[in-house]
């Protein structure tokens, strides 16, 4: 999403995040019950979007893993 | 009554030795808390034992840093003292020796921490037997040669530096990189304060080297924050 300026297509989650139609919409569903995505319909097709809230999580989530790798944890 | 206090420091130094703890400690203090947060975030005591190593570090600073500023600004009067001398830490007033004394239960508790983690030590006896070993050694032979202490942090972190490099093999990014040369440079120092006693000169150096590893890990932390 964020490599893609913070908006996809479902069709285009759905290949790069090689899951299951079903797997797929399960996480989402939880992605949005959190406010770390939302979905969005713009020139009638369906986009889901990255919230700010979202993009933090991501940010602490990659600051998170660096600092692990730093330390060898 | 004349109190004579050890000063290992030449008299120039004086204060900017306190100092450079006191920005160690800093640097340790800020990576405890991160550290921690992380616990509590995602409740793995691997992020628990690494802020309590960083914690035991910051504090062994914050008590080498106080017992300085004592010693250096107390109302007795303050002789720097050669070389042959100084290896009688004892001789010091009770304030400083128990300043040092802390220090080094701090240091080692933080160095054990370190290498229980890093080697995934999970037996409680092991640790504990290894820290008394240490701290023993180290302890007892400040009657005997004040850079047993420095001899003994020397050995344990090479361990913990080469755990480090290992890290660095395998991940090859720039935060490992850092990592590792932190701990290098950290481990170089305590040669270094070894050495003091012989040549109060390599204290100096010691010191610098000293905070040139935490700003190495400052600058780690802070570039976490920047993206």
């Amino acid at each position: 999403m964020q490599d893609k300026g913070g908006k996809i297509k479902p069709t285009h989650l759905l290949y790069k995040s090689n899951l299951s139609y079903q797997r797929m919409n399960e996480y989402l569903k939880d992605l949005m019950e959190k406010e770390f995505v939302m979905e969005k319909e713009e020139k009638g097709k369906k986009f889901y979007f990255l919230t700010d809230k979202g993009s933090m999580f991501l940010q602490e989530y990659n600051r998170l893993v660096e600092f692990t790798e730093s330390f060898g944890l | 009554m004349i109190n004579v206090n050890i000063a290992l420091s030449p008299s120039w130094f004086l204060g900017y030795d306190s100092l450079i703890e006191l920005f160690g400690m800093f640097t340790a203090l800020l990576i405890c808390f991160y550290s921690y947060r992380l616990f509590r975030m995602v409740k793995e005591k691997k992020y628990l034992y690494l802020s309590l190593s960083f914690f035991f570090i910051g504090a062994a600073l914050a008590a080498r840093a106080g017992s300085y500023l004592l010693m250096y600004f107390s109302w007795g009067h303050i002789r720097t003292i050669g070389s042959p001398i100084a290896k009688n830490i004892i001789q010091s007033s009770t304030l400083n020796f128990l300043g040092f004394s802390a220090h080094i239960i701090l240091m080692l508790a933080a160095f054990m921490t370190l290498i229980a983690l890093n080697m995934k030590v999970k037996d409680k006896k092991l640790i504990s037997l290894l820290f008394i070993l240490a701290f023993t050694s180290s302890f007892l032979g400040i009657y005997v040669a004040y850079a047993l202490f420095f001899i003994v942090s020397f050995i344990l972190l090479l361990y913990i530096t080469h755990y480090f490099y290992q890290n660095y093999a395998e991940k090859k990014t720039a935060q490992s990189r850092n990592v590792l040369l932190a701990f290098a440079i950290l481990t170089g120092a305590q040669l270094l304060f070894a050495l003091s006693s012989v040549w109060n000169t390599f204290y100096v150096a010691a010191e610098i080297v000293q905070l040139i590893s935490f700003i190495t890990l400052l600058i780690h932390f802070i570039r976490l924050f920047r993206k």
